[in-house]
């Protein structure tokens, strides 16, 4: 019998014959291949998991230091500049109602002892404008030149206020030289008050556009990091693809739209400030200064109706009536909504029949019936001058809610943005670590 | 409880304006019908609800709020329905109403509401008032300048005066014996018992103010105080025979006082019958009150209220209103329009106590306020002598 032998069985660890290639029917089934990426897989992972930590820890880094500083300059515009821009116009407001009842109650002293209410009207304004120059220079920042400013407005009202008091009791005493004393307290006004004030306002306006500016650069820095990132992510996930079969790796993806989340808060935030500012400065700061032009007009034509009661050769009115024609023109013309445009209206009727009466008061000084003029200028001028005025302040009262709400707006704007670059980019780095991790556990 | 005009009326009295109410009915018996809606409604889609003191507008037969022609029958032009209640009753329990909406933030039951110039100022301080939408009310532009110019509401943003009024000193020439000129007469011995004090604490303690010399418009607490204390004295001491609110006016007549702290507009209805009663601005000056239209804070239907102000500022409108109640208006214009239509309406258009002068208004003080606990201390301090029934 002849013993018939089995075949020997192949070593376990023969490999079978290679099975027929099947066409590849996608990316995600192609066999991994060393070919376009350089490297081991591992070593591919642990390049990329540095660089995209680097890069998310910059772009962190600088997107929350723009942001904060960003956030900072918008928290001392709402909080400093903005009040201490209207502080300022307010306080030469006061002071020029200071200056206009004074010079009415001087005059009145002709004719009367006492004019109550434009006494009481001078003491208010003195009053309000000595707490808005304190109130101001409590508010405005670290500014030498401001506060030396400041400075010298306090010392100047006061002796604006000492001249207004001598020349009150030397007319009140018939006293010789109050005209010269009430003269001199003008002077004080238009020229030591006047030009402190400009000062002020000049520097506000100086920090308005630093703040404006800061942190620009700072943030599109931030926003090229971003796309850089962005950029560095995409690559990365490309190059898993080319060494996995995976179609996206979830986490990378996680972090891909974590950073793009910050990037769209660094410049939605900053663009919505800016506009919010460029909306305060345009609807609300010009129209205060405009607005403010032409209550210091007012004012003005108030005080120089009263000295031309008092004496002869007094600058012509005209100018100033067409100053403030120009300025309500402006006025009406920037109103953007239906209540400032009714305001810009009821403001012009005001004018018109304060205008009126400071002609007809003008035209019997010339005529040479004063006394007639003053009783005028006394009762129906007054009363007009003060719906005139009023109207004027509650105008001012709106643009400086416009301005102050456009201010609070864009520091909202960006109120929230240096805490989503922070803890956003945390977790997109957190996101990348663990992606990383993970592929390269599979390889242990 | 304290009120100006209403919750203290004798109903056997008519009130100044329940009497012009009942004679303007009778010259417009004819044209309208006994019928009373509470509201009209022409399909319009604004409404605006109004609360006012009583018979505070033009009214028609049977008190006929919307009689034809009237203020009431005229704003349906403007497509505007108007739901009109006259049952503000006082500047407090009237009150309490709109401060516990506002405290409760529960939407307000009115859309305009009108207290006196303090409570409106109390109102604004506290946020409960509506900036006025001015973009509907051009003939804001018509207020009065004298109303613009309180410290509490500069350029008249919250609020629009309704209408105002003096009080001042009206006496009877016969049993003072001689005539009266200044606040100081009420203090004087020879008149101890006949004296009348207004209950309104802040226009008895005001007048009181002015005859110490002290300024109203402008009361500290220790000027107000001193006022009070005086008050107390004069009330404590006989020197005041009673405290009234519009029945001074019948006290006047059947000769229970001879002079008393009075109101511009009560006591014209008075001289109507007694001419021979005299009513004066004191040298010291006297008190200017005036109820104002306010929005209060939460109004549903804000733009109604302004179309609805807009409308009442129309000097034509105005002047009717005027015409009727025969209070101060603070519309311009409403004195011009009165001396154009001749007859009754010019005599009015030359009342001084309707449209005073210019020297007349210097004389005129408002309450100047002072902090709500300070007032309110003063008024429970004065309450105690103010009859609730007169």
């Amino acid at each position: 019998m002849t013993a018939v032998s089995k075949p020997p069985l192949p070593p376990a660890d023969i490999n079978p014959p290679a099975a027929a290639p099947t066409p590849l029917k996608s990316r995600a089934l192609r066999p991994r291949s060393s070919s376009p990426a350089k490297g081991t897989t591992p070593s591919f992972l642990r390049r990329w998991n540095v660089v995209l930590l680097a890069l998310v820890a910059a772009f962190a880094v600088v997107g929350s230091a723009a942001s904060l500083v960003m956030r900072s300059a918008s928290e001392t515009t709402a909080n400093n500049t903005a009040p201490a821009l209207i502080g300022i116009q307010s306080l030469f407001a006061s002071v020029a109602e200071a200056n206009t009842a004074s010079t009415a109650a001087f005059l009145a002293q002709r004719t009367d002892s006492t004019d109550r209410v434009n006494r009481n009207l001078y003491y208010d304004a003195i009053r309000r404008a000595s707490e808005q120059t304190e109130e101001v220079s409590a508010i405005f920042g670290d500014d030498p030149a401001a506060h030396r400013a400041l400075k010298n407005t306090g010392i100047s009202l006061n002796t604006y206020s000492g001249q207004i008091e001598a020349a009150r009791v030397a007319n009140a005493n018939d006293l010789p030289g109050a005209d010269e004393q009430l003269r001199q307290a003008l002077s004080v006004v238009q020229n030591d008050v006047g030009q402190s004030v400009a000062t002020v306002n000049a520097r506000g306006q100086l920090h308005l556009d630093e703040e404006r500016n800061t942190g620009l650069i700072l943030t599109i820095l931030a926003i090229i990091l971003g796309v850089i990132t962005v950029l560095a992510l995409l690559r990365a996930q490309i190059g898993l693809l080319q060494r996995t079969n995976r179609i996206l790796n979830p986490l990378l993806v996680l972090a891909t739209a974590l950073i793009l989340i910050v990037l769209g808060y660094l410049i939605i935030g900053p663009a919505t400030r800016s506009r919010a500012l460029d909306d305060a400065a345009s609807g609300g700061l010009t129209a205060i200064e405009t607005t403010s032009d032409i209550q210091t007009a007012a004012f003005e034509l108030q005080s120089e109706l009263s000295l031309r009661l008092l004496e002869e050769d007094r600058a012509d009115l005209t100018s100033l009536f067409a100053q403030v024609d120009a300025d309500l023109d402006r006025l009406a013309n920037g109103a953007d909504s239906d209540r400032e445009r009714a305001a810009a209206e009821t403001l012009r009727i005001r004018w018109v029949r304060y205008q009126n009466v400071a002609r007809s008061i003008e035209d019997q000084a010339d005529r040479g019936d004063l006394d007639a003029a003053i009783e005028q200028f006394r009762g129906e001028g007054l009363a007009a001058f003060n719906g005139l005025n009023t109207a004027i302040e509650s105008v001012l009262s709106d643009n400086r809610t416009q301005f102050i709400s456009g201010v609070d707006r864009a520091a909202s704007a960006v109120g929230t943005t240096p805490f989503l670059t922070i803890i956003l980019p945390v977790l997109a780095a957190l996101a990348i670590l663990l992606a990383i991790q993970r592929r390269l556990g599979e390889y242990r | 409880m304290i009120g100006r005009r209403i919750n203290n009326r004798n109903d056997r009295q008519l009130s100044r304006r329940r009497f012009l109410a009942l004679a303007g009915a009778a010259g417009l018996a004819a044209c309208t019908d006994t019928s009373r809606p509470t509201q009209f409604d022409l399909g319009g889609s604004f409404q605006a609800r109004v609360l006012n003191w009583d018979k505070y507008i033009d009214v028609g037969a049977d008190d006929d709020l919307f009689y034809p022609g009237g203020t009431l029958d005229s704003i349906r032009s403007l497509g505007v329905t108007i739901d009109y209640s006259e049952s503000y009753e006082d500047n407090y329990s009237g009150f309490d109403l709109i401060v516990s909406q506002a405290v409760n933030t529960s939407p307000p039951e009115y859309d305009i509401v009108v207290p006196t110039n303090w409570r409106a100022a109390q109102m604004i301080e506290n946020g409960w008032a509506e900036p006025l939408p001015i973009e509907v009310i051009p003939n804001h532009a018509n207020i009065d300048p004298a109303f613009l110019t309180n410290a509490w509401d500069r350029g008249s943003r919250f609020q629009m005066p309704w209408q105002a009024g003096i009080t001042g000193i009206a006496y009877d020439p016969m049993l003072t014996g001689r005539p009266l000129n200044s606040v100081e007469d009420l203090f004087a011995a020879d008149l101890a018992g006949k004296v009348g004090f207004i209950g309104e604490m802040r226009e008895a303690v005001g007048l009181t103010m002015l005859a110490n010399g002290a300024d109203p418009s402008r009361p500290t607490l220790a000027t107000a105080e001193a006022g009070l204390e005086r008050v107390i004295d004069a009330i404590e001491s006989g020197q005041v025979g009673a405290v009234t609110f519009e029945d001074f006016a019948e006290k006047l007549r059947t000769g229970e006082l001879a002079a008393a702290m009075a109101w511009s507009g009560d006591t014209a209805l008075l001289q109507a019958d007694r001419p021979d009663i005299e009513f004066i601005v004191p040298d010291e000056g006297a008190i200017q009150w005036f109820d104002t239209m306010v929005i209060p804070a939460g109004a549903e239907n804000v733009a109604a209220a302004g179309a609805f102000m807009d409308f009442v500022y129309d000097p034509t409108n105005a002047a009717r209103i005027t015409e009727f109640v025969q209070f101060m208006s603070p519309v311009m214009g409403v004195q011009e329009i009165l001396a154009g239509r001749g007859g009754a309406s010019a005599e009015l258009a030359s009342n001084p106590v309707l449209f005073p002068d210019d020297t007349a208004r210097a004389r005129l003080f408002t309450w100047g306020g002072l902090s709500a606990e300070e007032e309110t201390a003063l008024d429970d301090r004065y309450l105690p002598f103010v009859p609730s029934d007169p």
